[in-house]
């Protein structure tokens, strides 16, 4: 027990221990700001997982073949490839009126099978499994002039991915878009009173539409930073349920982007947590289990107090 | 009057219900084939084998049953979950502890070397985990309205993790690098018996076949024919007119999902006992997956799924052949379940044609009428 106390003390006094949680978090927290976005227009983006993995899959495969490794093209056709995912399960759902979750678990189907189908035929050694034997880059670490000597902050907030602070930077974009500009307040309104919303000449089948696409887009994002970010390759499974994380941690932030955002972080920290199983000394099967554990846990937290308001708000209206 | 041919008698319902599954399942082959004919080096071959491989040998033949029996089960089991309008995702999760404790670790510990009790008690034991799984989410809903569809999904990743967990640190073989002990002698699978056809032809009988064809039916039986499967649908029809009727729609909704859980805790350990002889799986099966897409394809009634799992399970017996004879990755499964599953739901995919069929209806109907005066 000693052992492991003072191995944990260890891991939290490590700066590289928290360099490590942001950059856990990063491809959570914009996935998962993609599925919050979706939420509020009443649209659960079930396909998350799947559009991460086809759109990384697609933008790896881009940035390696034009102008040798090129990451940010890769960037770019992947937040494009996401975006058109995203508009595909907007219309099987709106045009053709199929259940969104179930949109979404074929989304999951047919966009893990894509890569899965393509790897061997466009990677030099017909590789089955990941990108290795195509050289695809990383996007580049930046060091922050004079926060980087900071002592302990330093090593956390400076040298990370260039798009590890973009997903951050994405929250506060987010959430200006939800609650500052015209079109968050549409996808706000046709998120909670469609009629309603319809009633005042908001197409709230556009709305749907474009919220699902910035989803997709945000997924792209959160996908290719697994695999040119976390890793310099694509790999089968490299999402690794990040996706469905994601829907959770929206789930627990109530679709805002601020409370989403850190619930991701929380996720960030049991993923970080994993990594330096060894230093802990508890087993790193247990420490991969903590991330899906603490969101069941949170989940259930978050319905006891959404309840408790409710209860509250009710009560206050009959006095 | 004259007699009418069998396809007018339809209703222009059914009548696009048939088309759109047609054109659906045609869409998915439609793009397999051309799927394989654009990527593959040998395309002539690889189509042959895709369309036929399973007919070829009876070694095949048993691949594609093989590939069908856990379609089955899982498929049962999201059926009758679904019928109570219940998205439980945990399926994947209760495939996996099911056959880790029902398949793997009753067959070593508990009943070493005794084959039918190790069958039937290490369903029974897969059964009960799975069962487990499944009520886990669906409790957590009853009492805490935490929303089922996350704590569900959530749950699959923790019996990854779990079994994973157990597997690494208590149950590993140490011979082994990540596998429990043997619990089947000469590395047979123990529900499943080999014939020599000869030519190096081996037909499979699967113990696990007439195990599942029974769970089909009683899930059948239970949904159709019985008191309590009646209010289970109307629980997933209305569940607001169900508890106005006093139907006890939380204790149909939890026993769904129990029975579901249940289910797919059986087909798990089948699936383990089957397939394997040493508990080596590291990663999620799919079979949960895959009964999402069984229960969509058989619109919910357990009645079909052999025929949806035979289906699916020949595209994966075949696909799985092409990967080893002309190196076709197998996952394009997935791919063309994914396209059916859509256009299969897809209630607006050919309205016009429906609009125009319920116009040829309506303008007979005119017609028998008149000549009726």
């Amino acid at each position: 027990m000693n052992t492991i106390i003072s191995g944990f003390i260890q891991v939290l006094t490590n700066p590289l221990f928290y360099a490590n949680v942001i950059t856990c978090t990063a491809p959570i927290l914009v996935a998962s700001l993609g599925c919050a976005i979706a939420q509020k227009a009443s649209m659960t983006n079930m396909g998350m997982e799947g559009i991460m993995a086809l759109s990384s899959f697609i933008g790896v495969i881009v940035s390696g073949y034009v102008h040798g490794p090129n990451p940010f093209l890769g960037l770019i056709v992947s937040i494009v490839v996401g975006g058109i995912l995203g508009y595909v399960v907007a219309t099987f759902n709106l045009k053709l009126k199929v259940d969104i979750v179930l949109v979404g678990i074929a989304m999951n189907l047919v966009c893990q099978g894509i890569p899965a189908f393509c790897l061997p035929l466009v990677t030099p050694n017909h590789d089955r499994s990941s990108t290795n034997s195509l050289i695809t880059g990383l996007l580049p670490k930046i060091d922050i002039p004079i926060i980087k000597d900071i002592p302990f902050i330093g090593p956390i907030v400076s040298g990370q991915n260039i798009l590890t602070y973009i997903c951050f930077l994405l929250i506060l974009v987010m959430s200006f878009l939800v609650f500052k500009t015209k079109l968050g307040l549409r996808i706000r309104a046709v998120g909670e009173n469609p009629n309603a919303a319809e009633s005042v000449g908001i197409s709230s089948n556009n709305v749907k539409t474009i919220a699902l696409v910035i989803s997709g887009m945000l997924g792209g994002i959160g996908g290719y930073f697994m695999a040119a970010a976390y890793v310099s390759y694509f790999s089968k499974g490299g999402i690794g349920g990040r996706g469905f994380i994601a829907l959770a941690a929206c789930s627990m932030g109530n679709a805002n982007p601020v409370p989403t955002a850190l619930t991701s972080l929380l996720f960030g920290f049991f993923f970080a947590l994993g990594n330096f199983s060894s230093t802990t000394g508890i087993s790193n099967y247990l420490l991969n289990m903590m991330p899906y554990i603490a969101t069941m846990i949170g989940v259930v937290i978050y319905s006891v107090v959404s309840a408790k308001k409710e209860k509250q708000r009710l009560a206050g209206k009959k006095e | 009057m004259a007699k009418k041919p069998f396809l007018s008698k339809m209703s222009a319902k059914s009548k696009h219900t048939i088309l759109r599954t047609a054109v659906a399942i045609l869409i998915g082959l439609g793009l397999a084939t051309i799927l394989i004919y654009t990527t593959c080096s040998r395309p002539k071959t690889a189509i042959k084998l895709f369309f036929t491989a399973p007919l070829q040998s009876w070694s095949y033949f048993s691949l594609w049953l093989e590939k069908a029996i856990p379609l089955m089960f899982t498929g049962t089991a999201v059926c009758i979950m679904f019928s109570a309008n219940q998205f439980n995702l945990a399926m994947e999760g209760a495939v996996m502890l099911g056959g880790f404790f029902g398949g793997a670790l009753v067959n070593i510990y508990l009943l070493p070397g005794k084959t039918i009790a190790g069958i039937a008690v290490g369903s029974l034991i897969g059964g009960l985990v799975g069962a487990l799984i499944t009520f886990i989410p669906a409790i957590l809903y009853k009492t805490f309205n935490a929303s089922i569809m996350v704590t569900s999904l959530m749950m699959n990743y923790i019996c990854l993790w779990m079994s994973n967990y157990l597997l690494g640190n208590y149950f590993k073989d140490p011979k082994t690098s990540f596998g429990t002990y043997q619990w089947a002698p000469n590395s047979k699978p123990i529900m499943v018996k080999s014939i020599d056809m000869g030519n190096h032809d081996v037909l499979k009988i699967y113990y696990a076949l007439p195990i599942a064809l029974i769970v089909v039916f009683v899930g059948w039986f239970l949904l159709y024919k019985t008191n309590f499967g009646y209010k289970l649908r109307q629980v997933g029809e209305n569940s607001k007119f169900a508890n106005y009727v006093g139907t006890n729609v939380v204790f149909i909704a939890l026993a769904s999902q129990i029975i579901g859980g249940f289910i797919g805790g059986i087909g798990g350990a089948n699936y383990i006992m089957t397939n394997f002889t040493t508990y080596n799986i590291v990663d999620l099966t799919g079979l949960g997956w895959d009964g999402v897409t069984m229960a969509v394809f058989s619109r919910n009634n357990p009645k079909n799924v052999p025929i949806a799992a035979l289906f699916i399970g020949y595209l994966k017996a075949s696909a799985y052949i092409m990967s080893i004879k002309v190196g076709v990755q197998h996952e394009f499964t997935q791919i063309i379940q994914g396209v059916i599953v859509v256009f299969l739901l897809a209630e607006q995919f050919l309205s016009k044609t429906y609009r125009k069929m319920i116009i040829a209806e309506a303008n007979s109907q005119r017609e028998d009428k008149k000549e009726a005066e």
